[in-house]
């Protein structure tokens, strides 16, 4: 709390001492170092400041005036232009925590949240790693590995072969040969794999080898690791997944399902909690699969144990992911908890939180969820090419409000969607008490929600929302290619289209153009930086691409 | 005012504008109701139908693009500057859709190629994409090696249509 150098007067010290304050000399840590960026960031920072930690954010050079730099108490500067120099750099982060005198980082999603080198790498420097063991993480972070204990576990799995071989032509080789064991349409997965990437779905053995090709690549291009293994792809099942929370004083408790069906390109588009194919027993059922799943690895911290539901009502064990999950927030409004706050806690040594275990009904391994909650994830795109990620500024950024409306975001008005990073722009969500009720509050929160400059996919948002297919809860997991086989388009008619020409006629004559440029100066601070010189109305020109 | 305004399907419309004491018209407009228009704070624009009620659209300019949102739809135009004709058309599946590294070349110059066949992979924003051929053709000119990172826009390949 710097302000109160500032401003020492009683209602600072009231302030101070209202926080629930973590600065106790029996806690680890202090102060918080951030090992992410972008949206999470901002999200993990908010969590600091609410359990009085100070927060310490890492940024590379093309993010220096990035939200999340500047919400945090400081930023230091991991040089390099390449992912491996900033953001996938472990030791230059535990560097820059030693010298702000963080004690502890968390990872966040994505990056290093799921490498086990880095988690003992933090505990071995002596700060505290936010997130489960080592062990946790290596045992679920293979998903070849993941399936075996899982399977020892008496968790079921999805019928599937193991695939040992690393080098190219053999694995090959011995995806050919497992293929005509599970047998098609089949999916091929990374085994390192996470977030879509290095999976292809396969219909026919015609297009295995070309799929296993791509798959490989981009598992190493991503995850540094080609292998890829063959599950068979269960059709018209849901995406169903488990939030646990596990202390190391021996509770394990789950926090409900979210239904994360509505995907395109094995990433999630919606999720929703509860699932509308879930019932109170099917959900203790799952809860405690995804418990057991947890004691299995001596889970710490918060994860998420996924899981298929096939039309039959079976279901398979998918993968644990042992981080913060994207759609958290979800979980969060339906069972009052902030999932963020209890990693910290948990981090530091202390128990679940009374008011949580304090909720779980008696002989439940799980909490009370309370109405119904939705998440969207806007990203730059553009629906209407087969979901092709968009870049362009944020002229315009007027995010929706009202009450059960929540955003979260990295970026601000001005900011530029630039194709660095990932192509999330934030993520609305909405809480109501049931699910007829948050899906119309979604419709108005999207409704009302203005980004423009750069194309995003609100639009196809509104419409999923529309779909009648989705209002009545029946959501496979190909719910968008089933629905929007030919793909997504914009039907306006020529109504619409001569309206929308005219409005932009008139928009000119009128000049808005000149009147208003967005929170920033177009002509010098398009970027908020990033643009260095050329023609200021074309963001791409001193972009370069940088990968792992 | 008159302009040259590309909608949303790609058609190209001549528009003309007028403005009397800040209330603007657009004459196309007029076949099917009475809207007036006038401008708003910041990036607003106020959209008045005969009957009285008062609508609002949100509207910013980038390059030669209009973004207006309105009714809780995004939609684009173009405004084309009179004499500078013959744009090319960016969105032929044939150049980069993004700023991107070239992963792989599946095609040679002079193969024949059939409609929806890839003929390239690159990478952008950490997603494979696939170009595909949008018409039966021979592959005429190949601009890009595997290795060689494009910018968006940038003519990837160069087929002849074949003729059926």
């Amino acid at each position: 709390m710097h302000l109160l150098i500032i401003i020492d007067d009683g209602g600072w010290r009231k302030l101070d001492k209202f926080i629930e304050n973590f600065s106790h000399s029996d806690n680890p840590f202090t102060s918080v170092l951030i090992a992410n960026r972008g949206e999470i960031a901002c999200r993990i920072i908010r969590a600091c400041r609410e359990l009085g930690l100070s927060s310490v954010a890492v940024y590379a050079e093309n993010d220096a005036t990035s939200l999340f730099v500047e919400m945090a108490d400081s930023a230091i500067l991991l040089p390099g232009e390449q992912l491996a120099e900033t953001y996938l750099n472990a030791e230059a982060i535990i560097a820059a925590a030693h010298a702000s005198g963080a004690g502890a980082i968390h990872p966040g999603f994505g990056f290093l949240s799921e490498r086990a080198d880095f988690a003992q790498a933090v505990t071995s420097a002596g700060l505290v790693w936010v997130g489960p063991s080592p062990h946790a993480i290596t045992s679920m972070g293979d998903k070849m590995t993941a399936r075996i204990a899982m399977r020892a576990a008496g968790v079921p799995v999805i019928p599937g072969e193991e695939i040992e071989e690393t080098d190219e032509q053999a694995s090959f080789l011995a995806i050919q040969a497992a293929s005509e064991i599970v047998g098609y349409p089949l999916l091929l997965k990374a085994s390192a794999g996470g977030g879509g990437k290095g999976m292809r779905a396969v219909e026919h053995p015609d297009g295995l080898l070309e799929a296993a090709k791509g798959a490989r690549r981009e598992a190493i291009t991503a995850f540094g690791d080609g292998r890829v293994y063959v599950e068979r792809l269960l059709t018209g099942s849901r995406h169903i997944e488990i939030q646990v929370l596990a202390d190391r004083h021996g509770n394990t408790i789950h926090l409900g399902e979210r239904e994360c069906s509505i995907q395109r390109r094995h990433q999630k588009v919606l999720e929703e909690s509860p699932s509308s194919a879930v019932d109170a027993e099917l959900r203790e059922y799952m809860g405690k699969a995804a418990v057991a799943a947890a004691e299995a690895v001596d889970y710490e911290g918060a994860g998420t144990v996924e899981f298929l539901l096939s039309q039959s009502g079976e279901f398979f064990f998918l993968e644990m992911n042992t981080r913060i999950q994207v759609e958290h927030p979800i979980t969060e409004l339906v069972t009052g908890t902030d999932l963020v706050q209890q990693q910290l806690l948990i981090a530091a040594g202390n128990p679940i939180s009374q008011s949580i275990m304090q909720r779980i009904p008696s002989g439940k391994t799980g909490l009370r969820m309370q109405g119904h909650a939705i998440e969207v994830r806007v990203y730059a795109e553009n629906p209407a090419t087969g979901f092709l990620p968009a870049i362009g500024p944020l002229q315009v950024f007027i995010a929706p409000e009202g009450p059960g409306v929540r955003l979260d975001t990295g970026v601000r008005q001005g900011d530029n969607i630039t194709p660095n990073y990932d192509p999330m722009i934030a993520k609305l969500v909405v809480h109501a008490p049931d699910r007829d009720s948050a899906i119309r509050r979604m419709r108005v929160a999207l409704h009302d929600f203005v980004i423009l400059g750069c194309t995003t996919n609100i639009n196809f948002l509104s419409d999923l929302l529309s779909h009648h297919e989705f209002v009545a809860g029946n959501t496979p997991t190909n719910f968008i290619d089933l629905h929007w086989a030919e793909g997504w388009s914009e039907e306006l008619g020529e109504k619409g289209n001569l309206f929308f020409s005219a409005v932009s006629g008139v928009a000119e004559s009128v000049g808005i153009h000149r009147k208003y440029r967005g929170s920033s100066d177009i002509g010098d601070g398009l970027a908020g930086g990033s643009i260095e010189r050329g023609d200021p109305f074309n963001p791409f020109l001193s972009i370069n691409r940088r990968l792992p | 005012m008159e302009y040259n305004i590309r909608g949303p399907d790609g058609e190209l419309r001549e528009l003309v504008v007028q403005s009397k004491d800040g209330i603007f018209t657009c004459e196309a407009l007029s076949e099917f109701e009475e809207i007036s228009f006038k401008k708003g704070t910041e990036s607003q624009l106020l959209i008045f139908s005969s009957d009285g009620k008062c609508e609002k659209a949100h509207c910013a300019k980038v390059g030669d693009t209009w973004w207006i949102h309105y009714a809780g739809r995004v939609i684009k135009t173009d405004i084309i500057e009179l004499g500078s004709s013959g744009e090319d058309d960016a969105e032929s599946g044939l150049s980069a859709p993004m700023p991107g590294t070239i992963l792989e070349v599946l095609v040679e110059i002079g193969d024949k190629v059939s409609s929806g066949q890839s003929l390239l992979i690159m990478e952008a924003m950490k997603m494979e994409h696939r170009i595909t051929a949008p018409f039966d053709a021979i592959v005429d000119e190949i601009h890009f090696s595997v290795g060689d990172r494009c910018d968006q826009g940038s003519p990837l390949i160069s087929l002849n249509q074949t003729q059926e």
